[in-house]
């Protein structure tokens, strides 16, 4: 609203910061893992790797653990850019801000978990890099927000519209789905990788 | 498990695969022994490659079994892939990487210490002469010099068994003759076994032990490349071939003589003799020479022809020699 109206002066660059780094950090790692594995499958680079004694599900992990840990640590650095700059500027972020900062940056890592998933998963299967770059940006994506963000949204509705209370933290909830979905996602992409013929 | 060098090293039953439609490799059957050089020949699309990745456990659907030294071949951390070294065709790298870099990721993944990386890699540069671009870059790097960095990933690790696909693509001649040097030179040095294939006979000849020529997906011939020669030879008869002078009468009426079968004018004052199986060819070979002197001609070149690799080759595959 600050950039709407043109007040810029006291609008805290770690809002900035945050609010790019965790809605582009998702599709660039899924993005990034899948154009990868495409364009490196279809130059038959896999073939140098495979023929080593290195099981084959390591090739993938290491691929979806480089790219993860890769996109977290610019989506911290990005926060950290924006507090850096805040504290030069001498604007302080307000409070509530902070509290809500670790729960929702962890939330969005357990979506980049979710996209990264997809990634590689699409990354084996498809043989075009931009359909697999398409794919994973979409369904990834989606993916990541339904199973993320939906829930929060549930229990928020439920106390709010309905006075009911929801059973669960809907936080500790997304991430548990989070994780789970993100191994189930990577275990079929390790499968289809296993059987792929080269 | 003493070997005997004559046993076979790898054994090849009965190879079936077929993709979709087309059956790659037709029930292949063939044995390496170890420390020989294979050279694996065959024109393109013959199942070269289809043959090499199921070795090397690219491809794990297909029938058949291999054998290695005597047992089935195991794809397990500690099997097969620890004494292998592949230098596949049509293959990238990371091309991000510095030629030491990949190097050193390769070694890590051959299970090489840090010490024994450190030790290999300037010697498998220098034994495919690129020391001098060991920090540079492998999207700076030249497609030769890509197939040299090829065969240095795949000697890393000092393996047992070296397979080889087309490992000659894209190199100047001086360095085809420097690595089929190095070929030898692991062979009968170090006892490594070496499985080569190529679709170029100058390359598999003069360096391999045996040759193995596939067509259409099966196995066409398996033979030592001298006596593959020696009996095409035979089959072929005996040839001779005359190049005259040029203002010279080339030899007439000699089709009716009883040595002679057949004789065939291939290019202008070139001519090919074919003798009769019967009789002793040096006496076949003075008589000729005697009656070329009666007659005058001036002969230029007088050979006995026999047969290159590639007219086997070209024999074996279907094709049709030149004199037949």
């Amino acid at each position: 609203m600050s950039f709407l109206t043109g007040q810029l002066e006291d609008f805290p660059a770690t809002y900035l910061t945050t609010v790019i780094a965790t809605s582009i950090a998702g599709a660039l790692s899924s993005i990034m893992l899948s154009t990868s594995i495409t364009s490196e499958m279809n130059k038959n680079v896999y073939d140098l790797f495979l023929i080593r004694p290195v099981k084959r599900r390591n090739i993938i992990i290491s691929k979806f653990v480089a790219v993860y840990l890769c996109t977290i640590a610019a989506v911290w650095l990005s926060i950290v850019t924006g507090m850096i700059i805040d504290a030069f500027r001498g604007i302080t972020v307000p409070q509530f801000f902070v509290d809500q900062l670790k729960d929702s940056v962890l939330t969005v890592f357990f979506a980049i978990g979710i996209t990264c998933s997809f990634g590689a998963l699409f990354g084996i299967i498809m043989k075009s890099v931009a359909g697999s770059a398409l794919l994973s940006l979409y369904v990834g994506n989606q993916a990541s927000s339904v199973l993320t963000l939906v829930i929060p949204l549930i229990s928020q509705m439920l106390e709010l519209e309905l006075g009911i209370s929801f059973p669960f933290d809907p936080f500790i909830l997304s991430m548990v789905i989070g994780t789970i979905t993100t191994i189930v996602i990577l275990l079929l992409a390790i499968v289809i990788f296993n059987k792929k013929q080269f | 498990m003493v070997m005997n060098l004559a046993e076979s090293f790898i054994e090849f039953k009965s190879i079936k695969k077929s993709y979709k439609d087309v059956q790659a490799l037709n029930g292949i059957s063939f044995n390496i022994r170890k420390g020989e050089i294979f050279g694996y020949v065959g024109p393109n699309g013959a199942g070269k490659t289809t043959t090499i990745k199921i070795l090397v456990g690219l491809i794990r659907k297909y029938s058949g079994s291999i054998f290695i030294d005597g047992e089935p071949i195991d794809y397990g951390e500690h099997g097969f892939h620890r004494i292998l070294g592949y230098l596949p065709q049509d293959v990238g790298f990371q091309e991000w990487r510095s030629v030491e870099h990949a190097l050193k990721t390769f070694g890590r993944l051959s299970g090489l210490d840090s010490k024994s990386i450190k030790e290999q890699i300037p010697n498998v540069l220098e034994l495919v002469t690129l020391e001098d671009v060991r920090k540079k870059k492998i999207n700076k790097l030249s497609g030769g010099m890509k197939q040299k960095l090829l065969l240095a990933q795949a000697m890393l690790h000092d393996p047992e068994i070296l397979v080889l696909d087309e490992p000659m693509t894209g190199l100047d001649p001086l360095s085809r003759f420097q690595l089929k040097k190095v070929f030898q030179r692991l062979s009968k040095d170090e006892g490594k076994t070496l499985f080569f294939s190529s679709h170029v006979l100058s390359d598999v000849e003069g360096i391999c032990n045996t040759l193995g020529v596939l067509n259409h997906g099966k196995i066409a011939k398996i033979s030592n490349p001298k006596d593959l020669r020696e009996e095409f030879r035979l089959l072929m008869g005996d040839i001779v071939e005359v190049n005259y002078s040029k203002n010279t009468p080339m030899v007439k009426d000699i089709e009716d003589l009883e040595i002679v079968e057949k004789v065939e004018i291939t290019e202008d004052k070139r001519q090919l003799i074919r003798f009769k199986s019967e009789g002793d060819l040096d006496e076949k070979i003075s008589r000729m020479l005697s009656i070329l002197v009666e007659q005058g001609c001036k002969v230029r070149n007088f050979n006995l022809v026999t047969p290159s690799l590639d007219d086997v080759y070209v024999q074996l595959i279907g094709g049709e020699h030149r004199l037949a």
